[in-house]
């Protein structure tokens, strides 16, 4: 996986963490392994260590999946929940699914979520990366301190926006007016046309640090030599980026996007927290979706079938993330 | 991309400032701001400057509102500046969450725990530890593809395990999955740390006569300290932060963390901005501590899997 790691005193380089091409030896596996009694204590003892690492997944994440997907077949409401039976169903929870409204509106929401946050978080992200683009402590200070969104508890950040955008006493709308690009308090929460940008502008906010801390790491993984070279054929800053940051880079950014788009497919807290999917089900996405037909109105199957869409279309991006990591030498 | 080996005992490659070194300055006009390459750098760290000022401007908007009393929180024109400031309003709002912080450290040590116990050994297996590489990369996509799982999809038959296993409302039940939030990306940046350890560490502590597990314990992990660190710091945070596993698997106040209190603040349908505001900000002190402390650790975590919660 080309991801973005780092090296202990020297800040970070994008490297490749895993072997390259050896998936294609694969009749030639073991080659290359010592066979001693030594390495094989060792690769024993690793198997060991790797135990619990597998039972957690097997226990937190398969097994669940499992029993979501069983539920997801089965009618399941509050009394049949308390007494832990999942009477099978059929496909009814997913015919019903794809017959209710408000399921293709927060198919919808979720889509429009991803695909405004994500370009503005690379945007802003890299702008400010190439800003920060210095050695020396006063950047790696602002940078640090640019972490502190990300870092928030999300119930911490979604109240402070909701109190920020309050339509009376809100900062926001105190700017918005005076520096005259509004002429009346806008009601951002309540209204049901504005209360999705709202929530898309606090989870920029959210996420805008992630995105200029793996660029910040892919430009210091740019050798210097390139841009010494090109200062040499008499490049100005405009060529230097043109043809050297934005190529170098585009892999960097490729990569980001595609976990960007996965991590929104998912979205969730900030959502639940400064909306609940309101006013209506203006900001109903399926994350908050899922959780409202479960917990509020004990549609348990019908829950499930949700997330199992949500399920199907974040591995789906997944697997093509995983793709694009592989064909580009690293592996994941 | 190529793959690089870092020895992170190595001393510090100079990541250079580049263009600025680049480029020769003309000094034949240092009197023009733009034109000498120092005024250059004085303006980029100005706008840089302003640009964090910007970012952070709404934490600073929370710790001021916390400070205020009801008619500057409602004035038409919005208090930059409260005077008199309300410390009062924290004192309150501490000694009313109390439990909540005393629950939410808890929760979030035992969690820390939890993802250490797991991830420190995985990392080491898989980045020092032998196996094929075939094993090795079908571990790493599976963590990849577990951190894409939506926790809301988990959240349902969790529940219902967690039901019929009768361990709701139990600070074991809640740290443990709090841990979800942080065992699969700490694993991947741990590993890469570790794979950037060199080599000698292992044989050295061979030839001296250890076998794995001192070799494990003794040579590899003091070596490591930093990247445990970081995995402690993320493990307490995510857990620190999270809010809707304790929404969902406990009731009452008895085991229930701080961002349940902010929580109920905020459904509470008096809107106490201040009170809200004065949670949110004891809230943020572990991750604004992280920030000023442990800057240079932060940085090379988020750098080394990109995440988004």
């Amino acid at each position: 996986m080309s991801t973005v790691t780092t090296d202990a005193n020297a800040g970070t380089r994008v490297s490749a963490v895993c072997g390259r091409g050896e998936g294609r030896r694969s009749l030639l596996r073991g080659r290359g392994r010592s066979r001693s009694p030594q390495a094989l204590r060792g690769r024993r003892f690793a198997r060991f260590l790797l135990l619990p690492l597998l039972l957690f997944l097997l226990a937190m994440y398969v097994y669940p999946t499992y029993t979501n997907i069983r539920l997801s077949l089965a009618n399941v409401g509050a009394a049949q929940f308390i007494t832990h039976t999942m009477p099978f169903d059929g496909l009814a929870n997913y015919s019903e699914l794809f017959s209710t409204p408000t399921f293709y509106g927060a198919l919808l929401h979720t889509a429009l979520f991803a695909i405004v946050t994500v370009p503005l978080q690379v945007v802003i992200g890299m702008l400010i990366a190439l800003l920060f683009n210095r050695s020396g402590r006063r950047y790696s200070v602002l940078r640090a301190l640019l972490l502190v969104p990300w870092l928030l508890p999300l119930i911490v950040t979604g109240n402070l926006w909701v109190w920020m955008l309050d339509q009376f006493y809100g900062v926001i709308n105190f700017f918005l007016t005076s520096l005259g690009i509004t002429s009346h308090n806008i009601s951002w929460l309540s209204s049901t046309h504005l209360a999705l940008w709202a929530v898309v502008v606090t989870n920029t906010w959210v996420g805008i640090p992630v995105a200029t801390m793996i660029f910040s790491a892919g430009l210091r993984a740019i050798p210097g030599e390139l841009y010494e070279a090109a200062a040499i054929d008499g490049a100005g800053p405009v060529r230097w980026h043109r043809y050297i940051t934005v190529p170098m880079m585009a892999d960097v950014v490729a990569i980001f996007v595609l976990l960007g788009l996965v991590f929104s497919v998912k979205i969730f807290d900030i959502v639940y927290i400064m909306t609940s999917g309101g006013p209506g089900t203006s900001t109903q996405v399926l994350g908050t979706y899922a959780y409202e037909l479960a917990f509020t109105s004990d549609h348990w199957g019908e829950s499930a079938a949700v997330s199992n869409v949500m399920l199907v279309i974040s591995v789906a991006l997944s697997l093509l993330y995983i793709r694009f990591s592989g064909r580009r030498g690293a592996l994941a | 991309m190529t793959a690089r080996a870092f020895s992170p005992r190595a001393g510090r490659p100079s990541t250079g400032v580049r263009g600025a070194t680049v480029k020769p300055s003309p000094s034949r006009r240092p009197t023009h701001l733009l034109r000498s390459r120092r005024g250059r750098e004085v303006v980029r760290t100005i706008i840089s400057c302003c640009v964090v000022a910007f970012f952070l401007f709404p934490v600073y908007w929370m710790v001021v509102s916390a400070l205020k009393s009801e008619t500057q929180l409602f004035s038409s024109t919005p208090v930059f500046w409260p005077h008199p400031a309300l410390w009062s309003n924290f004192w309150g709002t501490l000694k009313a969450s109390a439990n909540g912080i005393k629950n939410s450290f808890i929760i979030a040590g035992i969690s820390t725990a939890v993802t250490s116990f797991i991830s420190i050994p995985a990392a080491y297996a898989l980045a020092k530890g032998g196996l094929s590489t075939r094993l090795v990369r079908s571990v790493l996509i599976g963590l990849i593809i577990v951190q894409v799982v939506p926790t809301i999809m988990l959240m349902t038959p969790l529940y219902e395990i967690a039901s019929r296993l009768g361990v709701l409302n139990n600070y074991g039940t809640v740290g443990l999955l709090d841990s979800m939030y942080s065992v699969p990306f700490c694993v991947l940046i741990l590993r890469a740390y570790m794979r950037n350890l060199p080599g000698f560490l292992r044989e050295a502590a061979i030839v001296d006569g250890a076998n794995e597990r001192q070799v494990f314990l003794r040579a590899v992990l003091p070596n490591a300290k930093p990247g445990l660190a970081t995995v402690a710091i993320f493990a307490f945070l995510f857990a620190w932060g999270d809010f809707i596993f304790a929404l969902t698997f406990t009731t009452g106040t008895a085991v229930a963390p701080a961002t349940l209190n902010l929580y109920a603040l905020q459904s509470s349908y008096a809107s106490a901005w201040s009170e809200i505001m004065a949670m949110g900000s004891l809230l943020a002190i572990p991750a604004v501590t992280v920030v000023i402390l442990a800057q240079r650790l932060l940085q090379q975590g988020v750098t080394g899997f990109g995440v988004e919660r």
